[in-house]
């Protein structure tokens, strides 16, 4: 089954590779976030922290979305916030709890995903590092590469239905996108204690 | 070409890209009279094995769209891999010649077990590397075929899709097994643009081993940049510490991400006006944006190093001292938070703490003397 789905994969055009520029990247970031913020603060203010915490995370990933478009991985975090929005705009608005909890419900969203991730992460990790210390077979060698290529793909957002190429591709982009996101997200709060 | 042909009389020392060179001229003298068959068409019935054979330099949407349904009854007859006698001359004309083609099937598995020439397409051709059955040529991809003797039609694998030779075969032919190294599909609206892969010696030639080591070999390449996004990974050169940095790289800016954005949302943001001020002095002339909005960000800690920081990056010394203000002011307001994971790395360069001193200390180490004496001035007066 892995194979099948490593060959349906496989068909995927490489596109010339995308550069992120860092002065757009952190413009349209933070003109989306800020204003997006702004009316956070100003809308809710009764709400639970926790609720306003995920709007916020959710503004941040939106922000993300926006800043850099025509990514693969952008376009996935796209589809996940947008279905996060729709099941959430439906409910009744308990806040949801933005924990190591895999049973969450909106298991579909980035945030919950990237928990996940966490949990995932360790588990694979400790099998790798243990196959690491048994035998370097190459066998065990890659078994452990492609351990690692999995947790990657969990890590990037759309991961799962990318091949291995696109996955490192898409791994440059992503990963200069959180780097200008962190930076962004650290003058904003730096600025505003 | 031709001759060189002839004279190899043991088609087993024919290496694939003299065929090709053959191929093509052959094409070219004994063309299209013969009424080509568009690339859709499937190859003739009686070609038992056929190969196909992807030239990159020449003319590859003739001989890929055009050539090889007619190329495959004689000529390409000659790439399979039943090992026989030499491969034939292209000249044959008449597509029809099955008998004689048959005679062709020296396997390409054989021919290539000659050293090739070096040729004048500028491949490269490792000699040791030749020792093997299915070797292919730098520059081309040789796909041979299993001995059905069904309408195959000749298809190129699409660069990308090296891996889906299989795929595609399988799609179109029905029972075309991975077995004996062979895939023949047609080409179809495919560039022509091929991955050109050489089984090494004492490595698999399976088209899917191949293909798979081309992807193997991306993805390194793909992984040498991603060390130099991922800060510490220069020294790992181990695939699987590098791929451990990434995990933990990008684990630890997600959780960063978290983290700040519930700082975000636990302060009470006075999320200002100064935001939007930054970005509306972004269209303003050099000299009246940059001052004020490096000043109304008191708490960077290191302005003058993020403006190091970025004059390194941007600035060539054959760069006006124009050009350098407009693009400070635009990347000034917008990277200003850039500084705090930036002034980390560069607190050494600057410890000067003025700004006026900063800014001395930064011209002199970027640009020309005479620049940086005139530079700042030019900043100034428009404040």
């Amino acid at each position: 089954m892995e194979g099948q789905a490593a060959k349906r994969r496989r068909v995927y055009s490489i596109e010339p590779k995308k550069v992120v520029e860092e002065a757009v990247f952190t413009r349209n970031y933070m003109n989306y976030l800020v204003p997006a913020l702004m009316k956070i603060k100003a809308g809710k203010r009764s709400s639970h922290c926790c609720e306003i915490q995920n709007v916020v995370k959710h503004e941040v990933d939106m922000a993300m979305v926006f800043s850099a478009q025509g990514f693969a991985w952008s376009n996935a975090l796209k589809a996940n916030l947008q279905r996060y929005q729709n099941e959430h705009s439906s409910s009744s608005g308990g806040p949801i709890i933005t924990s190591n909890n895999n049973n969450n419900p909106s298991n579909s969203s980035s945030k919950s995903i990237k928990y996940v991730n966490k949990d995932i992460k360790g588990e694979e990790y400790e099998d790798g590092f243990i196959n690491n210390n048994n035998n370097n077979n190459n066998n065990n060698n890659n078994n452990n590469n492609n351990s690692k290529l999995r947790c990657l793909r969990r890590l990037i957002p759309g991961g799962e239905d990318m091949c291995n190429e696109q996955m490192v591709e898409e791994l440059e982009s992503y990963i200069s996108c959180l780097k200008m996101q962190v930076n962004v997200l650290q003058y904003l709060a730096d600025k505003n204690c | 070409m031709l001759h060189c042909l002839n004279s190899n009389a043991s088609g087993s020392e024919m290496t694939v890209l003299e065929r090709q060179r053959a191929t093509i001229k052959w094409q070219h003298n004994n063309n299209h009279h013969q009424g080509y068959s568009s690339s859709s068409s499937p190859s003739p019935s009686s070609s038992s094995s056929i190969s196909l054979v992807q030239v990159q330099s020449s003319s590859p949407a003739c001989l890929a769209a055009g050539a090889w349904p007619k190329l495959d009854n004689n000529f390409l007859m000659g790439f399979t891999s039943s090992p026989s006698s030499g491969f034939p001359l292209p000249p044959p004309p008449p597509p029809t010649t099955s008998a004689a083609s048959f005679d062709l099937n020296s396997a390409i598995s054989r021919t290539s077990s000659c050293p090739l020439p070096s040729l004048a397409e500028g491949k490269e051709t490792t000699t040791p590397n030749n020792k093997r059955k299915t070797d292919k040529f730098h520059n081309t991809k040789v796909v041979a075929s299993d001995n059905d003797n069904k309408d195959k039609r000749v298809k190129v694998a699409a660069p990308n899709d090296s891996a889906t030779v299989g795929k595609k075969g399988t799609q179109d032919c029905g029972d075309n097994s991975n077995k004996d190294n062979s895939k023949v599909s047609e080409v179809q609206n495919q560039k022509p643009d091929y991955i050109h892969v050489r089984a090494r010696r004492g490595q698999a030639t399976d088209s899917h081993s191949l293909a798979e080591r081309v992807r193997r070999e991306k993805i390194s390449e793909r992984m040498k940049f991603l060390q130099d996004l991922v800060p510490g990974c220069n020294k790992i050169t181990g695939k699987a510490g590098m791929l451990d940095e990434i995990i933990n790289y990008v684990q630890s800016l997600q959780r960063q991400v978290e983290f700040l954005s519930m700082k975000l949302a636990a302060v009470n943001p006075r999320l200002d006006f100064n935001m939007d001020d930054l970005f509306t002095r972004e269209v303003f002339p050099a000299c009246a944006a940059s001052f004020p909005a490096i000043e109304m960000s008191p708490n960077m800690a290191n302005p003058a190093s993020y403006l190091h920081f970025n004059s390194s990056q941007q600035i060539d010394a054959g760069i006006n001292p124009q050009d350098i203000s407009l693009r400070r002011t635009i990347s000034a307001p917008v990277s200003a938070p850039e500084t705090f994971l930036d002034s980390s790395c560069f607190t050494q360069t600057l410890p000067s703490s003025t700004w006026e001193g900063d800014f001395q200390n930064l011209y002199s180490v970027a640009f020309d003397q005479a620049r940086a004496a005139s530079f700042p001035s030019q900043l100034f007066t428009g404040s």
